[in-house]
Order: structure tokens, then sequence, then C-alpha cells
């Protein structure tokens, strides 16, 4: 959550950026584009294809930084439903191949998890992210902006144009699901 | 696996970060790029900016078409309206007829010119051989007329007269 200052100051910076301030925006760039990528690559699974799509998120932001004054809510709200119609039309163009021994394989692999503690964390960590590929697009987005990104129920009603009460009831199911499809997968696993 | 270390792991994806050379290199590629303009643009400094980007995007065409455009417009101005030939308000159809009456007017004072001079020639020549030939030009038979005409024509009466005053003369001479 942020603060009264940080929100003032990030009002401002938005505020030199639709002026046509690249430097302004680059400092929102900087400050959002970790956890847009990281919630298109836990959508996507695939680390290309999760950058290409961050990428074109900036793009397609910093291009259309005019249109966000009309929208009305936080510049970040606004990144992630870029983010969320990007990954939207990946699917429609481009239906997934990935093979989810894959996404475990990178997971298991990949430096971003180096800090985790110990091999059956990773394995947690891999059969969690395993599991978010199975889970649909909405409760994918839930579970990501509310857990990973530890957004309110408020700025995830505006990403999503839902209200906070549905939110809740889409975390709820979500949980759900992903207890089930881990404890599947635990089973067949042995 | 309970709900709690469920949250709990994906808390954990929270390590997850873009490549650094990949975000740099976006980052540089993205701010590259002019934003977009929509048709509605507000307030503030907002056409100043729309005047400012739309040049820079356009560009070199651009000034190129409006220098030439320019050249052009200030040609045809100075030679329209900077020329000396040029005259707000001229009527060129009767310009063209005052010239030709003109014209026409020069014609007849050259051909009248010209009669004179002839005129002229004539008389200095007819002077010229007067002055030479003096009255040998002249006709005989007109000298012989003026002759008679000069001629007194002396009657009986005066012819006496003439003889008494020659006797009276001889007299006092003697």
């Amino acid at each position: 959550m942020k603060d009264g200052r940080e929100k003032i100051e990030e009002e401002k910076l938005v505020k030199r950026a639709i002026r046509g301030e690249s430097s302004a925006f680059g400092l929102l760039y900087d400050r959002y584009q970790p956890a847009i990528f990281r919630f298109i690559y836990l959508k996507v699974g695939h680390r290309e294809e999760a950058e290409d799509l961050t990428h074109q998120t900036f793009l397609s932001a910093w291009q259309n930084i005019e249109s966000f004054r009309r929208e009305g809510f936080s510049i970040s709200s606004w990144f992630y439903r870029i983010a969320r119609n990007k990954v939207i039309d990946y699917y429609r163009t481009k239906k997934s191949t990935l093979e989810l021994n894959r996404i475990l394989e990178e997971t298991l692999t990949s430096d971003s998890t180096q800090q985790a503690e110990s091999l059956s964390q990773k394995m947690e960590l891999g059969l969690v992210r395993k599991a978010i590929q199975s889970l649909s697009t909405e409760q994918q987005d839930v579970l990501i902006m509310r857990f990973v990104e530890e957004m309110s129920y408020r700025e995830i009603s505006q990403v999503m144009e839902k209200n906070q009460g549905l939110i809740r009831v889409i975390q709820f199911r979500a949980l759900r699901k992903i207890k089930k499809i881990i404890e599947n997968g635990a089973k067949d696993n042995y | 696996m309970e709900p709690k270390t469920i949250i709990k792991n994906l808390r954990a994806l929270r390590v997850i970060q873009p490549d650094e050379n990949f975000s740099a290199r976006s980052r540089l590629v993205v701010l590259s790029c002019s934003p977009e303009i929509p048709g509605n643009f507000p307030t503030e400094r907002g056409w100043y900016l729309v005047a400012v980007r739309h040049l820079q995007r356009i560009g070199l065409s651009l000034s190129f078409t409006v220098g030439v455009a320019v050249l052009i417009l200030s040609i045809f101005y100075a030679t329209r309206e900077l020329s000396p030939l040029f005259l707000p308000g001229l009527n060129e159809k009767r310009v063209v007829a005052e010239a030709e009456m003109i014209n026409s007017q020069i014609d007849i004072q050259l051909s009248q010119l010209e009669h004179f001079q002839e005129t002229s020639q004539k008389g200095n020549q007819a002077l010229q051989q007067a002055a030479n030939t003096q009255l040998n030009h002249l006709n005989e038979t007109v000298i012989e007329k003026e002759a008679e005409n000069n001629t007194p024509n002396f009657s009986s009466s005066v012819l006496e007269t003439n003889s008494k005053i020659n006797q009276i003369l001889e007299s006092l001479s003697e």
C-alpha cells in the first residue's frame, strides 16, 4: 500500500508524463515494470513471451498516456489493465502450447527462485506456479494481484472492473481450486 | 497443502524479477517513442504540445513543404503587388483602346510630316534653280510680252509736244 506522500509524488509523475515528459514516465516504468512482468510471467509461463508482452504493455501505456486522465484511477491499475488485455490478446492469437512440465522445470532452474530456502520449497513454488496456469484468467488475476503483488481489493476491483465483493468470491474459489490442483498434482507425482 | 501455505508460496513468487538487460533495453525503446495525441486533447499547454509533437513527427517534410509554399506565395505577391507596372483597378481593355487611338494619331502626324518634308524639298529645289539661272529660265514670249507692256505708248499730241520741247531746248542751247 502506498502512503499519502508517495501517492502525491506519483500523481505529480503521472501529470508530468501526460505532458509528454519521458523522464517522468521512465520513473513510473522503473516503479511498476517488475510487478507487471511478474503478473504476465505467472500468467503466460514463458519468460521471453512475458518480456515481449511487458514491453508491449509499457509501449501502449506511453503512447496512450493522454487517455489515462479520463480513466480516473491509479496508474498502476491502468498498467495492469493494459497488461491483462495484452495477455488476453496473446491467448486469442496464439494458443498456449506450453507443457506444464516445462514450466515446472523452468521454475526449478530459474534464477528468480534462487532465494528460496530449500529444494522442497522450490518444489512447492513450482507446483503453485503450475497450478496458477490451470486457473481461469480471472482467478489468476485475482490471486497474483492479491497475494503476489499485495494489492488492495479496491485496486483489484478497478483493474478488473468488478465490485470488491465479487473479487473476494473469485479469490475464495481460486484458492479452493488451486489447493485441489496441488493435491491432485502431488498424488500424481507419487 | 493448506491455504496458508499456498498464500505463503504465492507471496514467495514475488522474487521473480525481469532480466536487467531486458528491462534497460525495453525502457530505452519505450521512451524513445513519442506518445500518441488523442483527438480531444485537453487544456493547459495542450495545443502547444500537440503542435510541437506533430512538428517533431512530421519534421523535415513539413518544414520543407511550408518553405516551398512560402517561397511560391512570396514570388507571386512580389510580381503582382510590388511590380512597377502594377496599378490597382486598371481596366486593361480601356488602356488598349487608348493606346490604339494614340497609335493612329501618331500615324497621321507622321504622314503629315512626310508631306511637309516633300514640299519643302521641292521649294528648295525651285529657289536654287532660280538663283543659278537668273532669268534664263524664263520663256522668250513672256519677255517679249513684258517688253511690249513696258514700252511707252506715245500718242501724236505727246509726240508734237516732245518735238516742240526739243526745238526750244535747241534754240536755248544756241
